[in-house]
This record gives C-alpha cells, structure tokens and sequence, in this order.
C-alpha cells in the first residue's frame, strides 16, 4: 500500500511548513510503513541562514528529524484501525521518546526516509521504533516513540 | 542571575528561535552547569502556523531544539562547531504548550569541563501556572554524530 500526498494530508492534521512527511511508498496496516521526506534548502530553517558559514551548520535539525519521524509514524497508527479519518477531529501528538540516536548528518537534496514499526497499541498509546535513512546511510535509530491521540477539547479547554 | 546572550539568529540551520531568554542558575558544588531558559509560544514563529493551522502548539520537538541553542549559547562552539544532539535520551511531554504560554525549562548541564567533548542534559520545562509540561534528557557533543 502506498500513500500520495493527498492520502497523507488527509489522515495527517499539521500542514505546511510543519508537514514533513512528502510520501508513502509502503505501509502495512497495524504493522509497518516506509515514509520519505525530501530536504530542501528552502524550508524555514535556511531562511535566516547567512551565507559563508562552515558547511555543517546547514545541516538539516535533529528536531526537525524526530518530527518528521513521528508524523510518519502517526499515519501508521492512524491506519492501525484505532484511529480512523473520521477521528481526525482529535489531535495527533507525541508524547514520548526513548534512545533516539543522531548518527549522521542530513543537508538539502537528501530524501529522509523512515522505516517503521508498531511494537504495541496501550490504551490509545502507540509504540514505534525503527531507523531513519538516507539511501543506505543510517542517519538515526529510533528506540521508541509513543504517539497519542487526544481529543481536541482536553487541549484547548 | 546572569543572563546569557541569546543566539539570534542561532549561526547554524535551526527551525525557529527556540529561546527567549536563558539566566545562569547559581552553580552547585557537583560543578554542573544549570540555566533558566523561557520561551514564550508564538503562531508567528517559522512551522508553527503549520502545527496547527487552527490551534497553536508548540511541538514538543522544539524542547529538544531549544537545548541544542541554550547549550550552544551556553557553552559556545570548539573548533567552528556547536554542541549538536547525539542522544534524545528520554522525553515525556505532559501537555500541551498552547500560543501565548511561556515555557520555562530548567537544564542542568554536567561535563561541562573544557577537555569533555560531550555533555548530559536534564530539563524539566514547565508553563506559566507552574504545571510540569515535559522532562527531557539528552546527550550532546561537538564534531561528528555518532556513526551507525
């Protein structure tokens, strides 16, 4: 199963510049899915950037990463079956991570690609791990994240 | 408390301003390194009108890059590097951190020596009525990442 980018707009709630997943090329409901997300040098991150720095300050944000593992990880659990699109009136959030390790640079022109599993469903709690690559370069490994889903009223009451 | 200059704009790529303003806590005997650092959400910073178009929120991510700036502002570059995030230890977010909150992190920083090339981050960030909002450790260093 793959997903476009209008598949995944339509089961993610963030949007641009903070949608960064670009595209599903395999997902296996309730167990696995591979996302990618390109890095471009014209993302928000490289707008106040001077020019003539050293070339590993251009270096795309570990932040930025960790989310966009995340988000990818939240279209897996949305098609787990736990939370549907007609439950998008909720909001996606993570509410954890465990050894999430930084082991390569990633700079514009790279594709992120994020490979993914579900290790348990507790309680509308999803667990993941997996590992974010860069063609065959392991750029980080992921030792768990849990994303959960909230109802928009506890948030904004 | 002293107050620490805040890297704006911080010299390497970074998603938004991820601080305030950071003041040095009084040293403890254990020779670690402890700040304040506050951050108040706002819809006009970079990503945020994205996330979400219609409910502010600070993703909890932006806790982990607001260490990296602190630390850089902190504990500055070696060799035309600034400490980078190695290891995202541990990290609980408790709530949400809606627009117009501001967001106080506590981080202790230890191996602060000049001969260490890394050093641990422990953060607990609460907002502005005093509730915990996230604990966060990490582990950061200067040069290369750890590789695979």
């Amino acid at each position: 199963m793959r997903l476009d980018h209008a598949a995944i707009r339509d089961c993610l709630p963030v949007r641009h510049p903070m949608l960064l997943v670009d595209r599903v090329v395999a997902l296996e409901p309730g167990v696995s899915i591979t996302a990618e997300k390109a890095v471009t040098g014209s993302e928000p991150c490289y707008q106040r950037l001077p020019d003539g720095l050293p070339p590993d300050r251009y270096a795309y944000p570990s932040a930025l990463v960790l989310e966009s593992f995340g988000q990818a990880a939240a279209v897996l659990w949305v098609h787990t079956g736990r939370a549907g699109a007609a439950e998008l009136a909720e909001v996606l959030m993570l509410a954890g991570f465990r050894r999430c390790r930084v082991e390569g640079r990633v700079f514009p022109g790279d594709v992120l690609r994020h490979e993914i599993r579900i290790d348990q469903v507790v309680h509308g709690n999803a667990f993941s791990s997996g590992a974010t690559y860069v063609g065959k370069r392991r750029v980080a490994s992921m030792g768990s994240l849990v994303a959960a889903s909230r109802p928009r009223s506890s948030v904004t009451v | 408390m002293t107050a620490v200059e805040v890297l704006d704009p911080p010299p390497f790529a970074a998603p938004l301003r991820a601080v305030d303003r950071i003041d040095l806590l009084p040293a403890e005997p254990g020779g670690s390194t402890r700040v304040r650092a506050v951050k108040t959400v706002r819809v006009t910073d970079p990503y945020l009108g994205g996330h979400f178009p219609d409910l502010t929120m600070l993703p909890g991510v932006f806790l982990v890059e607001k260490v990296r700036q602190v630390a850089a502002a902190v504990l500055g570059p070696r060799d035309g590097a600034y400490p980078e995030v190695r290891e995202l230890r541990s990290a609980r977010f408790l709530l949400p951190m809606l627009g117009g909150e501001e967001i106080s992190s506590d981080i202790e920083l230890t191996g602060t020596g000049t001969d260490a090339d890394e050093v641990e981050a422990a953060v607990r960030c609460r907002r502005g009525d005093g509730r915990p909002v996230a604990t966060l450790a990490l582990r950061l260093g200067w040069g290369a990442p750890d590789a695979p």
